[in-house]
């Protein structure tokens, strides 16, 4: 029996991709089962010494008296959880994530810059993450498209989850940044443009969704972007909106109030300032904390308050943690560990990386949790995941181990 | 006397109905196999006829060719700037789609007459790659004469541009998300007929390349396509022919195996060089290097001849030695994929048009 | 004169008053990690005139001591920052060699940097000249308490900072040849001074060393092994260089290393010389050829050749900008508890040649011990109490700034 599985273990990275459909023990698919001293499964409670059952890269069972069928893999880690959800990176794409020569591109599709093989992916899965929001930057009002991919398993294209998740919009200062008046000298390029200020921003983000309204009657017209403002417009596509400082915040909270549409704020350093205005509004935020002390005597009068992340969650607003660093640090998990100390319940800080950003990228029948049905992205650490001295020894995509020991050599 | 007599086809003046016998050495016709103890006929600019039982008419002009030579058809590099170099990029804007290319040629340039002594007789002459729709290609035939009677075709396809040379600071696009959007909004509103050719290299732009081809039903071809190796599936799945290249000796050992893999998977491949980057007489290298890495030789061959005139839409012209096409071949003094033979003379649209002078 | 009390009130909180002898301080707590030696489970420091008198778990506490009573809570020696360019207003020269500059005269005390060091729980920095100047400046070991850089020096010109790191646009081989221009310039004076001496000496004058120019004393002493220096090595071959030039020119010498150097760890183990390893500790690296990669992990290479090393940090990410981090990071990683808490205490003063002055809580060191809520390596950690030289010098609840940011 056991040569059977190492045999069939050995062979599975060189059979074709193509599904064997026979049974038995010696097909690509057979189980493979991870067994846990804790479980966390982050939709129910933890389980003490569970099991995960992994068939065709599903989750098919999770519970502590789950059968282990023949031939199955079997796994052992400390902790297992469900891997982790970066709610916005920017994996792959280039510094400028914007299409520069129009400050307005809702049919920009960021995936289109992204490049699938690029070194952060790895860095990406090596810290837990397997699940990533790849967007336009802020240097655009309307950025365009932002996409969930996978952060392993083969080609981009095939990583996809889905390919329109949320409309990008940018307020605060990041728009205006390379713009100018050609005020003292003709314009040389087209940055000699609106915004070059934040009442510009708001200004041009405002006209955007005015002109679709005025668009949405004239029959005759066919407007790929405009078309993606009206699906805003009817609710049917979320508009994320990074904002910072608590200014730029009320700005958004004024265009939700115009327009009606469904937002998501991100970034929103200041958020503490409007929480409930955010709870009110049931506003979600995916929020990005520095932690850094150095705030406190930042120069534009700007200021972090650490227990941010805290309070929004004790006030209802459901937040999502973006990671603190660059895709070389730490990662989603320390980002976690340190809202922590700060206050937050360590099961709302594992949540806010895992099902709530899959909630909010509208993926979360795939993946957040571990739950029957779902993907097989798990991470696997040998210790709890909220302490800096714990490890990631394996992660899984798709049921697939993507990173830490091969399967082969277990 | 062989030299007289090859002097005296230069120098008589094409008369209609003259027929020229090829006899011996090997014929690779491409299409039909090897042929050996054969007769090529060509008549009016074509061949007449082909085979081991053909009957050479009386008054034909007879080459009879030394042993060991071999006969191939005329070599097609279906992307060249071949003479129009730092002359093919309009780059003021970055849509130009009816800027053709070979209005840069230049007749004259020494490098034609290179490029026909090396065995190439048919170049596609291309727009830039810092365009995103960079204009028209254009089929030259090296027949060594003047310009307007060299054009086979003046608008042979279309070339779009997937690369980052297309981008630009100071222009739309500057970025891939705008390249990319701006293209699916072009062909929206205009669709573009006919053959495009879609130059990416890289790995992920190619990805791009086929989304757009399959989402617009392009008849494509992938040009250069380096990181062809690591997008063998999605190519195969789009069934899009890939002219590859150009080949230098330092590239890396993905590059040089992709040809091959390519091949495998019964995609079809050309060679192509870009010149000046590579000249053209280093089409058989890039052959040669290629099967050195995996490629078969039947392929190799093809790669050279057919799938590039099947790219450009005159597989019907060119490509292969058959009776009905045109005549234009080449002699080697041995097997062509091997360096050390030497093109002996080179036949355009029937007429002699290189021979290699004898020491 | 209300305006000079308070002012004088507001100093005195902040700076250690100058100690009226036999000031007795006695530290209780319920976990003590002397890192010197073994842990002590309800312990007792006792404090004499700034310095640690005695450490231990039966000790009699001096009747008219003052007692801090840390409860359950631990205490260990105060952080080391043995190498950094923070809190000072720029950290390199545009010239290449300036040996007579000193970090003293570019302290900055108010900058924000020390207030959060102390907050970190540092009690010594050793505050240097940056990585891009060749010959950058002399540094200066602090605490991070004192209104002038004065009141904060412990040891003002502690050693030369060199850096092998070539400028933008010039080679290798040209700044070495700079370096040894300079050094061999030195030796070159040095011996003409002494030439002069034995003229002197011989003319039956006096033998008195004759005076070595101002500009010229730091590297003076330098070649005389009187001031070490802190040789700034970002690839494995400049650290073989930098061994090269110790040796030839006979200076003695730490190591301030770059990510490529793990590959003279050997080379390093021999000569035991200490080094500082670099902020990011532990990266991949990729194979070109067979896109493989390889994790390296600088704390376990270094441990296994037996070098010893400390930790520093820096404000490129999160994390790394806290020494207990990178301790944790280092035991996440396979180091030992122990050996990733001296990188960033012990060994950490051993890089300074300060390891009989602080670094661990043993008798006769300097009395630099943290107040912390739990386990130093774990997130969730407070430094409730910062004691240097045996004065309370921070203190969690009065900390306004901390109380801002966590909303209070």
């Amino acid at each position: 029996m056991r040569l059977l599985v190492i045999a069939c273990a050995v062979l599975a990275p060189i059979l074709p991709a193509e599904k064997v459909s026979s049974p038995g023990p010696w097909t690509l698919d057979a189980a493979l089962v991870i067994k846990a001293k804790r479980v966390i499964t982050v939709s129910g409670a933890d389980i003490t010494d569970g099991i995960v059952l992994i068939v065709d890269g599903k989750i098919k069972a999770v519970g502590k008296d789950i059968a282990i069928p023949d031939g199955a893999t079997i796994i052992e880690a400390a902790v297992v959880m469900p891997g982790l959800v970066n709610a916005s990176s920017s994996y792959g794409l280039p510094n400028r994530a914007n299409e520069e020569a129009r400050e307005v591109t809702p049919d920009a599709r960021a995936i289109d810059d992204c490049d699938g093989g690029s070194g952060e992916f790895k860095r990406a899965v090596q810290t837990g993450v397997t699940t990533a929001y790849v967007g336009p930057g802020d240097r655009n009002v309307i950025g365009g498209l932002g996409a969930a991919v996978k952060t392993a398993g083969g080609k981009l294209p095939s990583r996809i989850i889905s390919s329109d998740v949320a409309l990008k919009a940018a307020f605060g200062p990041s728009p205006s940044r390379g713009n100018y008046s050609p005020r003292s000298f003709a314009p040389t390029n087209f940055y000699a443009r609106r915004p070059t200020t934040r009442m510009g921003v708001t200004w041009e983000c405002r006209k955007a969704f005015i002109e679709a309204k005025k668009y949405r009657d004239d029959k005759e017209a066919n407007d790929d972007g405009k078309e993606i403002l009206l699906r805003v417009l009817d609710k049917k596509l979320v508009l994320r909106v990074s904002a910072s400082r608590a200014t730029d915040i009320e700005a958004v909270l004024k265009i939700v109030e115009e327009f009606g549409f469904d937002i998501m704020l991100e970034e929103a350093d200041e958020a503490y300032r409007h929480i409930e205005a955010l709870a009110r509004r049931k506003i979600p935020v995916l929020y990005r904390a520095s932690f850094q002390t150095r705030t406190i005597y930042s120069r534009d009068g700007s200021e972090e308050r650490f227990t941010t992340f805290a309070d929004l969650v004790k006030a209802g607003v459901k937040t999502a943690l973006l990671p603190t660093g660059d895709a070389e640090s730490e990662g989603l998990l320390a980002t976690a560990t340190f809202t922590v100390k700060y206050g937050a319940a360590p099961a709302e800080a594992l949540r806010a990386i895992t099902l709530t950003p899959a909630e909010l990228l509208g993926i979360a029948n795939r993946v957040g949790s571990i739950e029957a049905g779902k993907d097989a992205d798990l991470v696997l650490l040998n210790g709890d995941p909220l302490h800096i001295t714990t490890r990631v020894e394996r992660v899984l995509v798709d049921g697939k181990v993507v990173f830490g020991k091969p399967l082969a050599e277990y | 006397m062989k030299y007289l007599a090859f002097a005296v086809l230069l120098l008589a003046p094409q008369a209609q109905g003259d027929v020229i016998a090829i006899k011996g050495g090997k014929f690779l016709t491409v299409a039909n196999g090897d042929l050996e103890d054969a007769v090529i006929l060509i008549q009016n600019g074509k061949i007449s006829k082909i085979g081991k039982d053909v009957t050479i008419p009386a008054g034909a002009k007879v080459i009879e060719l030394p042993k060991g030579s071999v006969v191939t058809p005329g070599f097609i590099d279906a992307h060249s700037y071949l003479a129009s170099a730092f002359e093919v990029e309009e780059s003021t804007e970055s849509v130009t789609p009816d800027v053709k290319a070979i209005e840069a040629f230049s007749s004259d340039h020494p490098d034609v007459r290179a490029a026909l002594s090396s065995g190439v007789t048919m170049v596609a002459i291309a727009p830039g790659s810092g365009n995103l729709v960079g204009g028209r290609m254009g089929v030259l035939r090296l027949n060594g004469r003047r310009y307007d009677q060299m054009i086979v075709k003046d608008a042979a396809a279309t070339k779009l541009s997937f690369s980052n040379e297309a981008l630009r600071s100071d222009r739309e696009p500057t970025s891939r998300q705008g390249a990319m959007t701006l293209l699916r909004r072009l062909l929206k509103t205009k669709p573009i007929d006919g053959i495009v050719f879609l130059h990416a290299a890289a790995a992920d732009d190619i990805q791009r390349a086929i989304e757009i081809a399959t989402s617009f039903k392009l008849r494509a071809v992938l040009v250069h396509a380096d990181g062809a190796g690591e997008a063998i599936d999605a190519i195969k799945a789009a069934r899009l022919p890939v002219a590859f290249g150009p080949i230098f000796a330092s590239d890396k050992r993905e590059k040089l195996e992709a040809p091959g893999k390519l091949a495998k998977a019964g995609i079809s491949i050309a060679f192509v060089s870009d010149a000046p980057a590579t000249s053209e007489s280093q089409l058989r290298l890039a052959a040669a290097i290629a099967m050195k890495h995996g490629l078969d030789r039947d392929t190799a061959l093809r790669a050279l001849t057919m799938a590039p005139a099947e790219m450009l839409g005159l597989s019907d012209r060119v490509g292969s030695l058959e009776a009905g096409k045109d005549a234009d071949l080449v002699i080697y003094s041995g097997d062509p994929l091997s360096l050390t033979s030497d093109v002996e003379t080179v036949i355009v649209e029937g007429r002699i048009s290189f021979q290699k002078p004898k020491k | 004169m209300r305006f000079i009390i308070l002012v004088l009130l507001a100093v005195s909180s902040v700076v250690p008053p100058s100690g009226a002898k036999d000031d007795v301080v006695v530290i209780k707590a319920g976990r003590i990690i002397t890192v010197s030696g073994e842990e002590i489970q309800n312990g007792v420091i006792v404090i004499r005139d700034g310095k640690i008198d005695a450490v231990g778990a039966n000790i009699e506490v001096p009747w008219d001591a003052k007692v801090i009573d840390a409860g359950k809570r631990v205490v260990m020696p105060g952080f080391i920052e043995s190498h950094s360019f923070r809190g000072v207003d720029s950290a390199n020269e545009n010239v290449p060699s300036v040996p007579f500059v000193s970090t003293f005269d570019s302290i900055a005390p108010a900058l924000p940097y020390f207030e959060d060091s102390l907050r970190q729980g540092i009690t010594s920095i050793f505050v240097v000249p940056g990585n891009w100047t060749m010959i950058g400046g002399q540094g200066c070991v602090v605490r991070p308490v004192g209104i002038t850089a004065e009141k904060m020096t412990i040891i003002k010109n502690h050693a030369l900072k060199l850096s092998l790191q070539p400028p933008q646009g010039v080679s290798r081989m040209a700044h070495i040849a700079a370096i040894r221009k300079e050094l061999d310039e030195m030796v070159e004076y040095l011996r003409t001074l002494d030439e002069q001496k034995q003229v002197k000496v011989a003319a039956g004058g006096s033998s008195k060393t004759p005076e070595i120019e101002l500009k010229r004393e730091t590297m003076a002493r330098l070649l005389q092994g009187k001031t070490p220096a802190f040789v700034y090595c970002p690839t494995a071959s400049d650290v073989l260089k930098a061994i090269e030039l110790s040796k030839q020119y006979k200076f003695r010498m730490k190591l301030v290393l770059g990510r490529d150097t793990w590959k003279a760890a050997a080379d390093i183990a021999k000569e035991k010389i200490e080094v500082i390893l670099p902020p990011d500790m532990v990266f991949w690296e990729t194979d070109e050829e067979k896109h493989e990669e390889t994790l390296r992990v600088l704390p376990s290479i270094f441990a296994k050749a037996g070098v010893t090393f400390a930790f520093q940090t820096d404000n490129g990410t999160l994390g790394s900008s806290y020494l207990w981090y990178q301790a944790a990071t280092a035991v996440k990683y396979g180091l030992p508890r122990a050996d990733a808490l001296k990188a960033v205490t012990l060994n950490a003063a051993r890089a300074l040649d300060l390891q009989d002055r602080f670094g661990s809580i043993e008798k006769g060191r300097d009395a630099n011990l943290l107040i912390l809520t739990g386990d130093p390596l774990d997130a969730q950690t407070w430094v409730d109490q910062v004691v240097i030289e045996g004065k309370v010098v921070y203190e969690r609840d009065k900390d306004e700034k901390l109380k801002r940011v966590l909303g209070k």
